[in-house]
């Protein structure tokens, strides 16, 4: 009962971190298509998308107006927006206050549920929340199943249950002094809300993919649950916090354990000392070692005071207080088809040449998603090629500088001129060896002093560009650009493919172990 | 008893000192933050932007448009994951979420009232390039006028349908910017920083 109540709060942990990014993705579809799965999968994407879009209209769409009841569920376990009250990890709230120092109440405020919640139940955001910690225990099966299989002995590198209360406290530091948010930039959960958006939203996996795989293997092959246990400031921060828990583990003293009997220490998730009752405040609650004891010797027991209970109604006063100062949520917006279709991607590039400025700018018709296309065949490049001088001209070819004002706030007379190239050029197309594809070269603007240069290209790849023009007087230039061609961002999206075949084969394999213990006649 | 708590104050010393150690070569690497970047509406000032967000990148999942994006590493180690637009892209269609969602100070709560939006929104100031700007150059455009949310207001037309942007109500949103049919842009949004500068 405990464990099933407990993977059950794991599976909408992790449900929640999933769905939440997936059911925004299609909410931003609708604001920025809204016409049907069909339309969905021809201009973004595919077949999968356009179906996920179609259930979605086949859901939600039959609400009179979806987007606000997908929008009040927003966020990761770093942050988390429920009906416009946010609840933000603590050690967010502690950095906030460190870099700023200035006391936000709100956000204070936000952390207070996650605080109340470890000082009265103790680590239950490990044990029972944590996707990361859902992820690390299926790790550990998998781990388990490995050293059956394939290796007798693995290594288990203890770094010691201090070393993450060190990491807690330098990490304090480097926030106080540099004054950067260093939390949120190496802790896995937060990571992996991360990735998830990043992934829906828009199609990539940044390096915080290899981050996670590394962890991963790194507690499959190196230290078992090396993370949870010995690294995670979280951790150490929701255990500083815990010592004084109402929800305890407590042992049986009446009843005398088998002398050989290891199965709680070796089932703790914390690596912990249970069998002596030495627990303490690392525990994450998860009870594991509870369902394993065959004694059933160990307990996890709920005891309070009456000072804590009004501690706590009070508490509840202050929380609660706020929520009166009702909350707007706004609607969105009508917007039209046309209006948000978007752009065709330019990537823009300059250079300083010879006095002038060369400005490169690029497009490849592959539709909106270029990056994901394999060969780009038709590429346009735009060249504009000026000079900026400050003179008092004004001329209607002036440019004038908003920017550029004085104390007083009038506009001075002195305007930024710029003046643009209008003579012959020439752009070379070279391949990443420096030999030449194709030249083209043009003796006037195509339009309103911009060059316009078309090339299919044959294959994707990094090709190199120059730009040869001279005005006649003085100065010869030439600018070399590199233009990566339809070169996929290294979407690594194969990780999470790995990820997805780890989990399943762990899941596999306790499901596995259930059934096996289940044909074992008792006895 | 004491060995347990000086190998634990062992241990402490060795964690805090690796992570001060990584600290101080991540602040090392981390080149100058560059400003050239748009922030949400309601954003604060950029030196003290980048303190103030906790890196929730809420404002980029409740962002209707996807323009919100706050991806990795574009602007140098210290702003990694701080929400940024890139107008050409997706421009701010200034609906308002994004602060109200924000926990922290970083966004301002601004209601979706377009009287309030324009008295307190300041993203940025468009810019026209009149060299290469279709309308300044004996081609009737007048494209970034349509996409203007307030046309007439922070962006007026002149004979031939040439663009006047208004520098005291232009919120910034980037709306022109994506609209502009030239290429490259003839119109462009500038953070606000640059404006002081």
């Amino acid at each position: 009962m405990l464990r099933k109540t407990r993977r059950s709060v794991q599976f909408l942990s992790l449900l929640f971190i999933v769905l939440v990014p997936f059911f925004g993705y299609l909410n931003s579809l609708r604001s920025v298509y809204g016409i049907s799965g069909f339309h969905v999968a021809l201009m973004n994407g595919g077949w999968l998308e356009g179906n996920l879009y179609a259930f979605y209209e086949r859901t939600f769409g039959l609400l009179d107006d979806p987007v606000p009841i997908i929008d009040s569920l927003k966020g990761t376990f770093w942050s988390i927006t429920i009906l416009g009250f946010n609840i933000s990890d603590p050690l967010a709230g502690i950095g906030y206050l460190l870099t700023t120092k200035e006391v936000y109440f709100p956000i204070l405020l936000s952390i207070l549920i996650p605080v109340l919640l470890t000082v009265i139940l103790g680590r239950v955001f490990c044990g029972w929340v944590c996707p990361i910690n859902t992820i690390a225990e299926i790790t550990d099966k998998l781990r388990k199943w490995v050293r059956k299989k394939a290796f007798t002995s693995m290594p288990d590198i203890n770094l010691g249950t201090g070393t993450k209360y060190g990491v807690l406290a330098g990490s304090l530091a480097i926030v106080l002094f540099t004054g950067a948010q260093v939390f949120a930039y190496f802790l896995p959960y937060v990571t992996l809300g991360r990735e998830l958006h990043n992934l829906f939203y828009f199609h990539v996996a940044t390096y915080g993919a290899y981050y996670l795989l590394f962890l991963l293997l790194f507690e499959l092959l190196v230290s078992r649950r090396g993370w949870c246990r010995y690294l995670c400031p979280s951790g150490a921060l929701l255990s500083l916090m815990s010592s004084r828990s109402w929800l305890k583990l407590v042992k049986d003293q009446s009843s005398v354990c088998a002398d050989i009997c290891q199965d709680c220490n070796e089932v703790c998730q914390m690596g912990l000392n249970v069998r002596d009752g030495k627990s303490g405040a690392e525990c994450s609650q998860c009870g594991d070692c509870v369902v394993e004891c065959p004694q059933s010797n160990l307990k996890l027991k709920f005891s309070f005071s009456k000072t804590a209970v009004t501690a706590l109604a009070f508490a509840f006063i202050l929380f609660f207080a706020p929520i009166a100062s009702a909350h707007h949520m706004s609607g969105l917006p009508h917007y039209g088809y046309s209006e948000n279709y978007p752009q065709i991607p330019v990537t823009e590039q300059e250079q300083n040449v010879g006095g002038y400025t060369v400005s490169l700018t690029s497009i490849f018709f592959q539709g909106v998603k270029r990056e994901l296309s394999s060969i780009p065949f038709d590429s346009q490049f735009y060249v504009h090629i000026y000079k900026k001088t400050v003179g008092s001209d004004t001329s209607k070819q002036g440019f004038k500088d908003p920017f550029n004002k004085d104390k007083s706030g009038v506009k001075t007379d002195a305007e930024i001129i710029e003046k643009s190239y209008a003579g012959v050029i020439t752009l070379v197309i070279m391949n990443e060896d420096g030999a030449e594809l194709a030249k083209y070269t043009l003796d006037a603007p195509s339009e309103e002093a911009v060059y316009r240069f078309r090339h299919y290209f044959k294959r994707s790849g990094t090709y190199g560009l120059a730009v040869n023009f001279s005005d006649g007087t003085s100065s010869k230039g030439q600018a070399r650009f590199t233009v990566p061609i339809a070169v996929t961002e290294g979407v690594p999206t194969g990780i999470y493919i790995a990820l997805l075949l780890l989990a399943v084969l762990g899941v596999a394999l306790y499901l596995r172990k259930k059934s096996k213990a289940e044909f074992v006649p008792s006895g | 008893m004491t060995d347990t708590r000086r190998d634990f104050l062992k241990k402490f010393g060795a964690g805090a000192g690796a992570t001060v150690l990584s600290g101080g070569i991540f602040s090392m690497i981390a080149g100058e933050s560059s400003a050239d970047v748009l922030r949400p509406p309601g954003a604060k000032p950029e030196e003290s932007f980048s303190s103030s967000c906790i890196r929730c990148f809420q404002c980029a999942s409740v962002c209707p448009n996807r323009a919100i994006r706050a991806v990795g590493l574009e602007r140098g180690l210290l702003e990694i994951f701080t929400p940024y637009i890139i107008p050409r892209d997706q421009a701010c269609m200034l609906c308002m979420k994004c602060g109200d969602v924000c926990p922290t100070t970083a966004l301002e709560k601004i209601s979706d009232d377009g009287d309030e939006i324009l008295a307190k929104v300041k993203m940025g100031i468009a810019m026209v390039d009149t060299s290469i700007c279709y309308s300044y150059s004996g081609r009737i455009c007048g494209t970034c006028y349509y996409a203007c949310p307030y046309p007439d207001v922070a962006l007026k037309l002149k004979t031939f349908a040439q663009p006047v942007v208004i520098e005291e109500k232009c919120v910034g949103c980037g709306l022109c910017e994506r609209a502009c049919i030239h290429i490259p842009q003839a119109i462009r949004v500038y953070p606000k920083e640059k404006r002081d500068a």
